[in-house]
């Protein structure tokens, strides 16, 4: 049981590096979102299999306010990304692609 | 001198059945496991690989929440209904409920600005999307 929770911990580390190499590499700000969203379920898993690991159910509360906290940030990111690219489109009122101006 | 080798065999029977039901939910929480963090791994993976934000949008929404879910699941069974309560089956609906929502705004967010696409033919969608 103890080296199939250390597998799980290699496996979820490799998608929190996947993550940060998206995150660091992806051309426009939604893929920065995307990498952003992957790795706070990332976080979730370590807690899972934290919990996993010392047997006890006390981090569940912890589990739920991260959850919460990955998806408020990502619409939060979302909402401002809509309202800057609208305010940038009315100052400017150019042809410019919006991928330039979100980042 | 009947009723101790009863009893010795109903001892002997609890502790057999004892013993399959610890290895048969370690055997389950073993599978749910793996899978969960096969689930996410995979995820990760197409979050990398993938060439378009559309396609990225599609392996976050469903793999992501999958692979959480298994391993919620996994959990549940390990350390056992009375210490984990309802407490999973909300954190399970919660997954549920906000990751494919979250990747679905943020590829209609995508979608409203005219974000490029991947055609099918061109290989460097990615990189050129950078440049434009």
């Amino acid at each position: 049981m103890t080296i199939l929770i250390y597998i799980s911990y290699t496996l979820v580390s490799i998608a929190i590096l996947l993550g940060i190499y998206r995150m660091i590499l992806g051309p426009t700000a939604v893929d920065r979102i995307i990498a952003f969203d992957t790795i706070a379920i990332c976080a979730v898993a370590f807690t899972v299999l934290l919990s996993m690991q010392w047997r006890t159910g006390f981090f569940l509360e912890l589990i739920l306010i991260f959850s919460a906290l990955g998806f408020f940030t990502t619409v939060a990111f979302v909402f401002y990304l809509q309202r800057r690219l609208e305010t940038d489109a009315d100052e400017e009122t150019s042809n410019q692609l919006p991928t330039n101006s979100g980042e | 001198m009947k009723k101790p080798v009863t009893n010795y065999r109903q001892t002997q029977e609890n502790s057999f059945a004892m013993d399959f039901f610890a290895l048969f939910f370690t055997v389950l929480t073993a599978i749910f496991l793996l899978s969960g963090a096969c689930f996410i791994f995979l995820g990760g993976l197409g979050v990398v690989r993938l060439p378009d934000v559309f396609c990225r949008g599609h392996a976050l929404g469903k793999a992501m929440t999958l692979g959480i879910s298994l391993m919620l699941i996994g959990l549940w069974i390990h350390i056992g209904i009375g210490e984990a309560g309802i407490k999973v089956i909300i954190a399970i609906m919660f997954q549920f409920a906000t990751i494919p929502v979250a990747a679905h705004l943020l590829t209609l967010h995508a979608y409203k600005n005219k974000y490029p696409r991947f055609s099918g033919k061109e290989n460097n969608t990615s990189t050129q999307a950078g440049q434009k």
